[in-house]
């Protein structure tokens, strides 16, 4: 079926270049996520990562695992961030690329006021949405 | 202090819906408003049995009512300390010591000097005991302002716009207060918070206050600083347990949602739209706002007493979130603050 494959695909290839408990933190969560509406994937915390891999959202092997699903090999997650936009009380998502450049550069601009963010790492969290390719295939196995 | 004193004093930091519930139990004649009352109370003044009632409700007020309120442990040794430094704790005189409960004129007010807090009273109470900090805080809130109320002119000029706020700036008298209770090791800093008081204004006089007890007590009683975050889930999770007013909360779809419920107090985790929802999500819901009614805090009456924690939705993205206050809104007494202090540090688990 060509469901089976998509996950399949992502599967096998987390079995070939991972190991250990980190091979199985992975699986466990591409399984999870897997099962999911890929519409309600687009804000995943580490806390809900925590919930779904039974671990603690502070846990090394968690976050290891989610830094290995966001690998250019096996990407069935994308890295992003939050920005609080405190006046408006709202969330605006901001590129992982845009966060490691501001932070080079020590200079976030207000994705709405365009103006710079003084102490702008406290108005930031990492978040995580799935993949288009991996949105794909969940979508394929609805289909 | 007269009862006159008392009902200015009250009508100054008493939410009117509160006020009615107090001078009911007391046995005040009420009017429509406050205006009318207080021209009522002038007028016919207040049965003598009656003084000393009003006066106390003046006094439990300004220790629980309309507050930004922080939790602090303490080990078994510091509480014992703590406790001991009460005994010998020496009031100082200052103007607002000379005459508490009773509060300053307004000219010292307007004046706008004594911005520290300062010692003002040593209380025994019931529940525990409190240091009492007075001083003059200014202010800053926004208010929404009625077409209906401005100049033809201006309300003319502003007719296209659906809400008009204002930034009003004022000086009012603050009672701030250390919160040390006969039983367990958690003590409290709480700091006058009246309506539309901005929140980063609150955290100002919340340090102000802290760093006033550490001199006043010449120790820091305040390294281990409670987080509440902890408790929004805690809270929404324990249906049954009080009313939720207000419920703020992400999904993982990367909505924002606030819903609220004070209309008729009904509780945002049970409501059908709420609950069905939530049945149509695969992940669970991550709340960082929640308001918190107990009913039955009052033990009488119907209690309005409410407890905000507002964290923001980025709080559900830290695994390591901390919110370090929250606020207490419409509590009459000390008896339905302990309710609410009590429910709180359940769900805190200290």
């Amino acid at each position: 079926m060509p469901e089976a494959k998509g996950i399949q695909k992502i599967v096998d290839g987390l079995e070939r270049d991972l190991s250990g408990p980190l091979a199985e933190t992975c699986l466990l969560l591409v399984n999870r996520l897997s099962q999911m509406p890929a519409d309600q994937l687009r804000r995943l915390t580490f806390p809900l990562l925590g919930g779904l891999a039974e671990r603690e959202p502070q846990d090394a092997l968690l976050q290891s695992a989610v830094t290995a699903l966001t690998t250019v090999r096996h990407n069935p997650l994308v890295l992003y961030f939050i920005f609080l936009d405190v006046e408006d009380d709202r969330e605006i998502d901001v590129s992982a690329a845009e966060v490691m450049q501001s932070l080079k550069d020590g200079l976030f601009i207000h994705p709405r006021t365009g103006i710079p963010v003084a102490e702008f790492k406290a108005l930031l969290q990492p978040a995580y949405r799935i993949s288009p390719e991996f949105s794909s295939v969940l979508l394929d196995a609805r289909n | 202090m007269s009862v006159a004193q008392a009902m200015t004093a009250l009508r100054n930091r008493m939410p009117w819906p509160v006020a009615q519930k107090v001078l009911k139990r007391i046995g005040v004649r009420r009017s429509r408003g406050w205006d009318n009352t207080l021209k009522a109370v002038n007028d016919a003044g207040v049965r003598p049995d009656r003084e000393d009632e009003l006066i106390r409700a003046l006094q439990e007020h300004l220790l629980c009512g309309e507050k930004l309120v922080q939790f602090y442990q303490l080990d078994d040794e510091m509480m014992n300390a703590l406790r001991y430094s009460l005994l010998l704790m020496e009031l100082p005189k200052n103007i607002f010591s000379a005459i508490y409960p009773m509060q300053v004129d307004a000219d010292e007010v307007r004046a706008g000097d004594h911005t520290r807090p300062v010692l003002a009273e040593v209380a025994r109470l019931p529940f525990g005991s409190a240091l009492i900090f007075a001083s003059i805080r200014h202010t800053t809130s926004r208010e929404s302002l009625g077409l209906g109320d401005l100049p033809a002119e201006a309300a003319e000029a502003l007719s296209g716009y659906a809400e008009v706020i204002g930034v009003r700036r004022q000086k009012l008298e603050a009672i701030d207060v250390l919160w040390i209770p006969d039983e367990g090791n958690t003590i409290e800093l709480r700091v006058d918070f009246p309506w539309g008081m901005l929140q980063e204004q609150g955290k100002v006089a919340l340090a102000n206050l802290a760093a006033a007890c550490i001199a006043t007590l010449g120790r820091d009683y305040l390294s281990n600083q409670v987080n509440l975050f902890p408790a929004i889930q805690s809270l929404y999770d324990k249906e049954g347990d009080g009313s939720m007013v207000e419920l703020g909360f992400m999904v993982s779809g990367s909505a924002q949602k606030l819903e609220k419920s004070r209309r008729d107090g009904h509780c945002c985790r049970t409501e059908a739209y709420h609950v069905g929802g939530k049945q149509a999500l695969a992940m669970p819901i991550q709340p960082y706002r929640v308001s918190v009614i107990w009913p039955e805090a009052d033990g009488e009456n119907e209690s309005r007493a409410e407890v905000s924690l507002n964290g923001t939705s980025l709080m559900t993205a830290d695994p390591e979130a901390f919110l370090g206050s929250m606020t207490v809104r419409n509590c009459a007494d000390l008896t339905e603050y302990q309710y609410l202090r009590e429910r709180m540090l359940e769900h805190l688990a200290v």
